[in-house]
């Protein structure tokens, strides 16, 4: 035969939570610890305890419970079975405190794999909440959050779906047998099942206008909260009638007064009648608020639907979380922010656009643009040279009046003839002595146009003595230094040119 | 004029299917053709955004009419999508001298309105554009840079790009997109207009030219606003030196 997977898996998750109700008992159960007598302590059983402790607070209205109260009731109850100490017993109960509402502020959770939807997935769970606090005597009171309640029903053999009905149902059945103090406990669980249905409409509400996303979401909360609107009017309905039930069961013992017994229950049952009319009107107005729900609330979250990517989206965790914590590539991240360009168009190519106005490349302009620059410096260079090769021809034309006529000078006769002829200031220039060095290191120097071209700085120089001499040598005049000037010294030279045979 | 809301609304409905996909059909198509006022707001529509609306068959494309349109595909894309990488823009020149010697082809040199050709093969296709830049090269450098600021085409810079290739490159057995070749490259124009379904491939290395470009090329490359010259500039040339690029032609091929 073949099973339907589709029915097995359903509601997987909610069976889910419903099992991870049970996580922080288990937690609770792992905690190893003895007591003074060396045996095992029972946290398994003190939690439960400790849920029933919280839960019976909340049906007596008493809010203030703390871990100091809590403390108490477990060393009332343990009544020697425990080895320890009352200060044990608040240590205990801070850990069960603290297993039932983490500290951290984060809420209980339990990871799986949820095999309806495919996916792994996170039920969130709270089984205590922060009541009042006493800043005074620095002290926090908790009661039972939803969670919790739902953990103690289930430790009963109803669910919390059918309390109500159920609860209405004990009522009854009380009342007939006239057990009208567990019937007014009776009405007080309904009471705290009023409430807790009460806060958990609150709760989806908030998470309406909150999360409905898309339309999947949207779907999953109109179901929920129809579902709850259904069982708002049922439970009205038994409501209804368990108004008319209890009224007709004070009538008939208004009427049946014959002793002060009668008298009691009597009273006992206006009692019961005024606190089930409160639970009453209190439902009723439930009523109207799942119906609101329903309507106004689902109805304008739908709408929303289509604004809801600019209202709640969390940009913070759905793109600057995302595109800082691994941190994504450059080009991911850009299809991340894409949604947030533009809407989409459809780009095509123009056939036109063959025929399009081109950016013509510019080569000639390219290349000037970096020729501009290269040749101002050039500019200067050659301005530069120039004037130096200048400046060396006329030194050149000096040492050839120094010379007059003859075909050998040493440097220390052109630095005398220098000196006598008014030339002592180019004496002192550091052009005169470049001059000199550069010939020691050309030397011997061809003086053809071969040369002229390939030496810069001494064209005009060459030129100047081309045409009447073909080849300059210096020769060193070893250890003999002149003095130029003050400043520096140099190795005396000969400076030698020949002469140009025109016969051959 | 006045145009009632619904007419309107069908208007724009087509318009923004356009805008998404560049093309619509059969209902649009047929209420488009229908309706006067629907046809003229379309039109608008499409005007707005530099774009023409070119009905080829059962389709109705929306066509960039200039590249400063915002529906129209940047030069990055195409070299992203279309070239291979390091790509420049002088790629995509001549891709386009490439596309319109295929047109060209079709046409007999942009002389009569209706194709005079069903296909061409490949090894045509580079032949003929051998041809025209042959042709476009033989006027020099010099004369090519005046030309340049004339027609605001990069003449030198798209013959120097085909000089610089090889017809094919023989140690490789499939002439594809993939490697550096003239062949090559027009394997990627080829890839590049079937993308933009302007040609058809028929196999064989046969292509011939869609609905969409007859259309487009019957409109618009006839007209002197649109092609600015440039087809009289290549095929105007190409009568006086006809017989001597064949023989050109013939050797290259050798």
């Amino acid at each position: 035969m073949d099973l339907d997977i589709k029915t097995i898996t359903e509601n997987y998750r909610e069976r889910v939570q419903r099992i991870a109700l049970f996580d922080c008992l288990y937690k609770l159960q792992s905690k190893k610890r003895k007591d003074n007598s060396q045996k095992e302590v029972d946290f398994f059983g003190l939690g439960i305890l400790t849920l029933l402790f919280f839960f019976e607070n909340m049906l007596i209205r008493n809010n203030k419970t703390g871990s100091e109260e809590l403390a108490d009731f477990l060393y009332n109850v343990n009544d020697g079975e425990i080895d320890l100490d009352k200060e044990g017993f608040e240590k205990i109960a801070r850990e069960i405190i603290e297993i039932f509402r983490p500290p951290r502020g984060t809420r209980n959770s339990r990871s799986f794999y949820n095999w309806q939807d495919r996916q792994q997935q996170t039920v969130e769970y709270s089984i205590l909440q922060a009541g009042r606090s006493d800043i005074k005597t620095n002290k926090q009171y908790y009661k039972l959050d939803d969670d919790g309640l739902e953990l103690i029903f289930a430790t009963k053999e109803y669910f919390s779906e059918f309390q109500l009905s159920i609860s209405q149902l004990l009522l009854r059945k009380q009342l007939e047998k006239g057990e009208f103090v567990s019937a007014l406990r009776q009405i007080d669980e309904m009471r705290i099942a009023v409430e807790t249905l009460e806060e958990r409409i609150v709760k989806i509400k908030q998470e309406v206008q909150r999360n409905i996303l898309d339309e999947k979401t949207y779907k999953r909360y109109k179901e929920l909260v129809e579902d709850i609107n259904n069982r708002l009017t049922r439970e009205s309905d038994e409501f209804e009638e368990l108004r008319g039930f209890v009224k007709e069961a004070r009538d008939t013992l208004f009427y049946g007064i014959k002793n002060e017994k009668d008298e009691r229950a009597y009273k006992f049952m206006v009692k019961i009648q005024q606190q089930l009319e409160q639970v009453h009107s209190f439902h009723t107005v439930l009523l109207q608020k799942s119906v609101e729900l329903k309507t106004t609330t689902l109805q304008s979250a739908q709408e929303s639907l289509y604004y809801v990517g600019v209202d709640s989206f969390n940009f913070k965790q759905e793109l600057v979380s995302r595109m800082f914590s691994s941190p994504l590539p450059l080009e991911s991240s850009k299809t991340l922010a894409k949604p947030f360009l533009y809407l989409q168009h459809n780009k095509t190519w123009s056939p036109l656009s063959v025929f399009a106005p081109q950016r013509i490349t510019n080569r000639e302009q390219e290349n000037k643009t970096v020729e501009f620059m290269n040749m101002k410096a050039e500019d200067e260079r050659q301005k530069e040279l120039k004037a130096q090769q200048q400046n060396l021809r006329f030194i050149g034309e000096i040492v050839l009046k120094a010379m007059d006529g003859e075909n050998e000078i040493t440097l220390a006769e052109v630095v005398d003839y220098m000196a006598k002829n008014n030339y002592e200031n180019i004496l002192s220039q550091p052009l005169f002595a470049h001059f000199f060095i550069m010939l020691h290191q050309k030397s011997p120097l061809a003086l053809d146009n071969n040369s002229h071209e390939k030496e810069k700085m001494l064209k005009e120089v060459i030129a100047l003595l081309k045409t009447r001499y073909q080849r300059l040598s210096v020769r060193e005049i070893p250890k003999k230094l002149i003095t130029v000037r003050d400043r520096f010294k140099m190795q005396d030279m000969a400076i030698r040119l020949e002469e140009r045979n025109f016969g051959l | 004029m006045g145009y009632d809301n619904n007419q309107v609304t069908k208007a724009f409905k087509i318009y923004s299917k356009l805008a998404a996909g560049s093309v619509a059909y059969e209902e649009d198509l047929k209420q488009y053709l229908a309706d006067d006022n629907i046809r003229a707001l379309v039109d608008q529509f499409v005007d707005q955004v530099d774009c023409v609306l070119v009905v080829a068959g059962d389709l109705i494309y929306m066509i960039p009419k200039a590249s400063s349109s915002m529906f129209h595909i940047s030069n990055e894309t195409i070299k992203k999508d279309y070239l291979p990488t390091n790509a420049k823009n002088s790629d995509i020149y001549l891709m386009y001298v490439a596309t319109i010697v295929l047109f060209g082809e079709f046409y007999d040199g942009y002389q009569s309105m209706n194709p005079t050709r069903d296909f061409i093969t490949m090894e045509e296709w580079l032949s003929q554009l051998n041809q025209r830049i042959f042709s476009i090269n033989e006027h020099g450098t010099e004369k090519l840079k005046e030309l340049e600021k004339k027609y605001q085409y990069n003449w030198i810079d798209i013959i120097e790009k085909w000089e610089a290739l090889d017809d094919l490159k023989e140690h490789v057995k499939k002439q594809q997109a993939n490697v550096a070749s003239r062949l090559s490259s027009l394997y990627i124009t080829k890839r590049f207009l079937e993308k933009q379904e302007l040609i058809n491939d028929l196999g064989n290395d046969e292509i011939e030219l869609t609905q969409k470009a007859k259309i487009i090329v019957q409109r618009y490359y006839m007209e002197y606003d649109f092609n600015r010259g440039i087809l009289d500039f290549i095929y105007g040339l190409e009568e006086e030196r006809e017989d001597e690029d064949a023989i050109d032609i013939q050797d290259t091929l050798n």
